[in-house]
């Protein structure tokens, strides 16, 4: 192509960003605007993956968080005003995450974000959102990073991975009589983080570990897994992975008759398992921040029953259908708490105000002006006859 | 012709370099130019694979990897080595050079699908490997790059990094025409169209396949560190096959044989997922269950119809276009002179 | 006693690796193409299967024999619509279509079947067989011996019958099988339909594993091309010795060297095998004409 048509390509697909650039920003309002607050509608964004391979923990999240909040619309909003939520596919991937929260602030112009879910789309945007000021509630991930430092506009509800594997250990230690630990741990995140919290109280709880296996993101076989942590005789098994691979470790261990006991994380408290692993899950331990036990139990009835309508489904929903539903419970007494009168600061402090506050499925819901790391306590369950019932009502946390 | 040659380089010039001086005026419109630095960032990755795949023939599905050497080496150096960015960036896409250089050696031994193969599997192999290197990728948190200072200037804003974006893209896009239009060029065209006749007309096929494979990397490294220092978190896991695949979609939807083509199809494929979300913004409640996968499925259609279709990708809509306008104008120009003969 | 449960256990994971291998073997030699959407094809017929099984109802042999049958049309289909035009194009450009076709697949299969997971029974019930300390399940069993039926089957087919010998030849020279009256159309079509076939056998017996759900082929296609490389692009007893030999050789590296570099050491093994030997253990060397 001579250089004629070279610069003739260049005007031609430089004169339409130029014209599509100057179309946008004509559309958008002026530069400072109220932000996503009108007399009747407050706009809140959100994003997940919701297409991909991660597409099945997002689209959960976010039935669960708009049935939550078409619920609330249906009451009359909140202090006279509707929300409308924006919820944006990032397909996991960071840049898409960054691009798509930069336009939900900018061109959107959102009043807050709520929630956002995947530790690389949170992490990438973290900073931004920061900056901006922009209220980011329940960003989905166990990273510590949304907690530590404190963020004044970001406020975590789910316990980071390390330190709910401490409490794990420390549990196993004090009232299951673990001696001799083996951690199978899934290598992504999730793993490395669970195992680091496992090897940190280690002393403290004064438990050995006497084997630890990664597994990849998909495997399906863990017979060496088992074997090894059989042979080292190791009498508890933390397990820090997914419902799939949770439920394939269960099996291969029922297969081999490996009687330990078993205890895993808050992410596999979620019907699925049982559903997955049928009886191999008998006798599991699973850690829990939400009181999501007792699917008899009114709250649970209560959630069951919006989730179903507004999705308009039969269907049970899964875990991660509760943790939207818990940010949408969040977000909206936050924002009852600010009042008529509605600003960004006003959320703020709205939330700073919440004292073991309990909604539906949020329960005991604390942060204050020098905390927003959300739950930091633990109920443990176990998986009895096929459903998952709470051990006690004690809650478990670190003691310093 | 000279006038009219300048005044369409002026106004090309203008409508390239002005409107980030000029919209941040009226409105926040950050969006969209990192919207259109990522487009740029792609197209010169697009650039490399276009030249080892369209160019020299060979077959690469894991150019993403490529592209995460280059962004993790930048990212390594500024963070934890201090060098400046300035430094970092031709460093970074020599480094991944180097590994191109490096997977040149086994694709020797193959071709075609066996390449594809290998590719498939270097590809999937880089991220894993790079995880498990947590000193210099930061494991599963993975790094966060600075935004990079150029001549005591901060390239933090979007508007800002658009014109090392752009300059970047020209240059090596000018190289790759450079490199085109050269031996080299035309040896990578003649490894293409037939190895075995290259070789028995004396072209050193090992010297040319590694090169070619080195350069497709160097260009993918270059726009690592571009998009390392502009979304500012990588992590390891990103650079996946999907990304891989994102890019071989940008070169047989632009066109494999033509350098504005690489250009046009990668910024088509960026800004695909991001337009069909605000496509189906809109959309009732039950087509929202449909739109959640919508960008996947219109990828994969596109993908279908353009092989179909369309084997010389969009340029070829482009080149049918004009040609047909041409012709048009040609037929007039006929009857007018009534000289029916002279086509 | 735990190396020999390994191996056992290497080996049942073998078979599932070794089926969807073959499928894509078969469609390689046939055709000479590259497969990429065989993982989506199979795992759409295996939700096909479970539609079947929990919505229509049906036992689950007849679940199993419809899903082959849509295996059978989709293949059929898609050689016939977007394989076939191709046939004078690129490898790259199939190599595309075969990526398009894998992510529309995926993109209907979340439309219909939506994105949670499911539990998917298996063919087989009951206690596990135990021979002192080694364990092997009904369903490992079972996996095996179809995998080695399969095996004989294809092999006195390709080897003895006029239709074996018809897909060789076809993959071998097309023209002069038209010349020699040969259908190549159909036996193209044939082809797709058994190797989609394969895949939707494959799936089914790996869902009660993976559970079924949309990326559940996702990790066990980048296996199943180790393990066709590994024993051969070329080469359908190559597939499964392929296959076999790659789960055996995971579970060793994940018990002997390290759990966490079992993923990289499939990829390190495809290329090193490309490396040193590409035909792969059983495979043939290809010789083309300028």
């Amino acid at each position: 192509m001579n250089r004629e048509n070279w610069l003739r390509f260049i005007v031609w697909a430089a004169v339409s960003m130029f014209i599509a650039a100057v179309i946008a920003g004509c559309g958008a309002a002026s530069k400072r605007t109220a932000s996503g607050v009108t007399d009747n509608n407050i706009k809140i964004g959100a994003f997940g993956a919701l297409s991909g391979p991660v597409a099945a923990v997002g689209v959960p999240v976010r039935k669960g968080f708009e049935a939550y909040i078409s619920y609330i619309n249906d009451q009359g909003g909140v202090n006279g005003r509707k929300l409308e939520v924006i919820f944006e596919d990032d397909q996991f991937n960071p840049a898409n995450t960054l691009a798509a929260v930069k336009k939900l602030v900018e061109q959107d112009k959102v009043f807050a974000i709520s929630p956002g879910l995947g530790t690389p789309g949170v992490l990438a945007t973290l900073d931004y959102l920061a900056d901006k000021q922009v209220p980011f509630i329940y960003p989905m991930t166990g990273a510590s990073q949304p907690a530590y430092p404190l963020k004044k506009n970001t406020f975590v509800v789910q316990p980071n991975y390390v330190d709910e594997a401490k409490i794990l250990t420390q549990y196993a230690a004090d009232k299951l009589n673990a001696q001799k630990v083996a951690v199978l741990w899934q290598n992504s995140d999730i793993g490395k983080q669970g195992l680091e919290g496992v090897k940190a109280q280690l002393a403290k709880a004064g438990v050995q570990l006497v084997y630890e296996g990664a597994h990849d993101v998909k495997d399906v076989d863990f017979s060496t897994h088992i074997l090894k942590a059989q042979e080292a005789g190791a009498d508890t098994v933390i397990l820090y992975t997914v419902v799939g691979q949770c439920a394939g470790i269960l099996k291969e261990a029922k297969k081999q008759g490996y009687k330990a006991a078993f205890v895993t994380t808050y992410i596999n408290s979620d019907l699925n398992l049982i559903k997955l692993a049928g009886d191999a899950a008998e006798g599991l331990i699973v850690a829990g921040w939400a009181a999501i036990t007792d699917v008899n139990s009114p709250d649970y009835k209560k959630f069951m029953e919006i989730y179903q309508k507004y999705n308009n489904t039969s269907e049970m929903p899964s875990g991660y259908a509760t943790a939207g539903f818990i940010a949408g419970e969040i977000l909206v007494e936050g924002l009852k708490r600010a009042g008529k009168d509605l600003d960004r600061e006003g959320l703020l402090k709205g939330l700073e105000s919440l004292q073991s506050f309990n909604g539906i499925l949020a329960k005991d819901i604390t942060y204050t002006a020098t905390d927003h790391s959300g739950v930091k306590s633990l109920i443990m369950f176990k998986i009895q006859n096929g459903t998952i019932v709470e051990i006690s009502k004690d809650r478990f946390a670190l003691k310093p | 012709m000279h006038r009219r040659g300048l005044l369409t380089s002026l106004l090309a010039a203008a409508v390239l370099l002005l409107p980030p001086q000029i919209l941040p005026w009226f409105t926040d419109c950050s969006y969209y130019f990192y919207l259109i630095d990522l487009m740029g960032i792609f197209a010169i990755g697009t650039l490399g694979l276009g030249l080892l795949v369209g160019f020299a023939g060979q077959i690469s599905i894991g150019h993403a990897a490529f592209m995460a050497i280059g962004a993790f080496f930048s990212g390594f150096t500024t963070l934890q080595l201090g060098w400046p960015f300035w430094l970092a960036l031709p460093a970074a896409g020599l480094a991944a050079g180097v590994s191109g250089f490096a997977l040149g050696f086994p694709a020797l031994r193959l071709s075609g699908q066996y390449l594809a193969i290998a590719t498939l599997g270097f590809g999937v192999a880089v991220p894993q490997v790079l995880v498990k290197w947590e000193s210099v990728s930061g494991g599963f948190n993975g790094l966060k790059p600075l935004a990079p200072m150029l001549f005591g200037y901060k390239l933090s804003l979007e508007e800002d990094y658009y014109y090392l974006v752009l300059i970047t893209l020209l240059l090596m896009g000018w190289l790759a025409r450079n490199v085109v239009a050269s031996r080299t060029g035309r040896a990578f065209i003649a490894l293409r169209d037939s190895e075995t006749a290259a070789q028995a007309m004396g072209i050193n096929i090992a010297h040319y396949k590694t090169l070619a494979f080195a350069f497709s990397a160097f260009y993918a490294g270059i726009a690592g560190s571009l998009y390392a220092h502009l979304v500012r978190f990588i992590g390891a896991t990103d650079f996946n096959l999907g990304m891989s695949v994102n890019y071989l979609t940008a070169l047989v939807v632009g066109g494999l044989v033509s350098i504005p083509g690489f250009i046009a199809g990668a910024a088509f494929i960026t800004a695909l997922p991001h337009g069909v979300n605000a496509l189906t913004r809109g959309l009732p409640g039950g087509m929202k269950a449909m739109a959640q996968n919508f960008p996947q499925v219109l990828t994969g259609v596109v993908l279908i119809l353009v092989v179909l279709y369309l084997p010389q990708g969009l340029m070829q809509l482009w080149t049918g276009l004009k040609a047909g306008w041409a012709a048009k104008v040609r037929g007039r120009r006929g009857e007018n002179s009534r000289d029916t003969a002279r086509g | 006693m735990i190396l020999l449960q390994q191996v056992i256990s290497g080996l049942a994971t073998g078979c599932l690796y070794a089926l969807v291998a073959l499928g894509l073997v078969l469609i390689f030699k046939t055709t000479e193409v590259v497969n990429f959407a065989q993982g989506e094809m199979a795992m759409f017929c295996t939700f096909v299967a479970f539609s079947l099984l929990v919505v229509v109802g049906l036992p689950y042999w007849g679940a199993f024999a419809g899903a082959l049958a849509v295996a059978a049309v989709l293949g059929i289909l898609l050689e016939r619509l977007f394989i076939r035009p191709l046939h004078k194009s690129s490898l790259l450009s199939v190599l595309i279509m075969t990526i398009g076709i894998m992510m529309v697949i995926n993109g209907v299969a979340g439309w219909i079947w939506g994105f949670e997971p499911s539990n998917f029974p298996t063919a087989v019930s009951g206690e596990p067989v135990r021979l002192g300390q080694l364990v092997i399940t009904m369903p490992d069993v079972m996996n095996l011996a179809v995998t080695c039926v399969i095996m004989a089957i294809f092999y006195l087919v390709f080897k003895y019958s006029m239709v074996g010998i018809a897909m060789r030849a076809a993959a071998e020279n097309r023209v002069v099988c038209r010349l020699m009256g040969v259908k190549v159309n159909k036996i193209m079509a044939t082809t797709w339909a058994i190797g989609s076939m394969l895949g939707a056998v494959a799936g089914i017996l790996i869902a009660p594993v993976t559970f079924l759900d949309l990326s559940m082929m996702s990790e066990v296609i980048i296996k199943a091309f180790t393990a066709a490389v590994l024993g051969g692009f070329n080469s359908l007893p190559g597939a499964v010795v392929g296959g076999l030999l790659l789960g055996v050789m995971e579970n060793l590296v994940a018990g002997y060297i390290s759990t966490e570099l079992k993923g990289a050491f499939a990829f390190a093994l495809i290329v090193a095998v490309l490396c040193i030997r590409p035909t792969g253990l059983l495979g043939t060397v290809e010789r083309k004409k300028v």
